[in-house]
């Protein structure tokens, strides 16, 4: 049965570091979580300067980290974010099976909520052909751990200052700005539904794609291990600075 | 195309395919001195990169190619096609250097 956890806003350390606990232990479990304070989290394989102005998150006083997923850099604010953990007989023997799987969830989740959004490329989810889902993987042995955001809102201003467009990209999508790119479900629909409503859409699709759920909390066991990463990982100048 | 520009004393190739990838090498008598494989994709396992850019060192490009073909690892966004084009021209940039 897949446990859901409805989560609270947490420090980026400790998401991420909860994260991994759910990667490492055995269950099957989707966390929906948020963020506090904003922060920014990036991809694994990152460059740290290129993607993200380091110097701009220090002076504003928002925390960052690498993530042991792949994929993009990330500024985590009005956003839903969701992990979601298993074994990969049943979230994909591949990684693009696990994202095939997974973001079809959320695609179906979305329209719960009156939102015809469907995937583009291989971790987005778009509405009118502008991103309102990032999407990242991580696997270990069996297990798969899959993460990823669905904007509620976005301050514009805060992700055009602190995230960076490296040379190509810019020009492959004709862009002059990082937010350009974005849309958010208060966009799409006039307004932000309430957490309750959103967590119905997600809990709904769960059920859909992934049968018998149960609305279950963290054990102390996950509590402590997430701590451990958090401060020994995660928090270390060493892990976010290895490349 | 991946295209080349100097950047620090390295020589630096990046290419989109699917998803951004860049490449940074230090030369010298065709030999590398330092690998940097970096950007937005998928691997997995993620450590397959760690070791190719430790690998690399004290090789030379021949070896590094070879290494990839036979290195166990699963690519999203990029293919190993990629990585070989963007490290052979990162490579033959670093002889202007």
């Amino acid at each position: 049965m897949l446990r859901v956890i409805i989560d609270k806003r947490r420090n980026p350390y400790f998401n991420m570091g909860l994260d991994e606990a759910l990667l490492l232990g055995k269950t099957f479990t989707l966390r929906l979580y948020g963020w506090e304070p904003p922060s920014v989290t990036f991809g694994y394989f990152q460059r740290i300067n290129e993607f993200i102005d380091i110097e701009k998150c220090e002076k504003l006083g928002v925390p960052y980290t690498r993530r042991i997923s792949g994929g993009g850099a990330v500024l985590h604010m009005y956003e839903l974010t969701y992990s979601i953990v298993g074994h990969k007989d049943v979230l994909g023997k591949w990684p693009e099976e696990s994202f095939e799987i997974i973001l079809e969830f959320i695609v179906s989740a979305l329209k719960n909520l009156g939102i015809n959004a469907k995937r583009e490329g291989i971790n987005d989810i778009v509405v009118n052909n502008k991103k309102i889902s990032g999407n990242a993987q991580a696997r270990k042995d069996d297990r798969v751990l899959q993460h990823g955001t669905i904007l509620l809102d976005v301050n514009r201003e805060l992700m055009d200052l602190i995230l960076k467009i490296p040379g190509v990209k810019s020009q492959d999508k004709k862009l002059k700005r990082v937010s350009d790119r974005v849309t958010t479900i208060k966009e799409v629909l006039g307004k932000i539904p309430s957490r309750d409503v959103i967590t119905s859409a997600f809990v709904e699709s769960a059920m859909e794609h992934f049968g018998k759920i149960y609305i279950g909390s963290l054990n102390e066991n996950e509590i402590i291990l997430a701590e451990e990463l958090a401060n020994a990982k995660y928090k270390n100048r060493e892990w976010i600075f290895r490349k | 195309m991946p295209s080349t520009k100097t950047e620090n004393g390295y020589s630096a190739s990046e290419i989109k395919s699917g998803k951004y990838l860049k490449v940074m090498i230090k030369v010298k008598e065709n030999i590398i001195e330092e690998l940097i494989i970096h950007g937005d994709f998928f691997a997995f396992p993620e450590d397959a990169i760690d070791v190719l850019e430790k690998n690399a060192k004290g090789k030379t490009l021949d070896d590094v190619l070879k290494f990839i073909d036979e290195l166990d690892v699963h690519l999203v966004g990029i293919s190993k096609e990629d990585l070989k084009s963007v490290i052979k021209k990162a490579f033959e940039g670093a002889k202007s250097l």
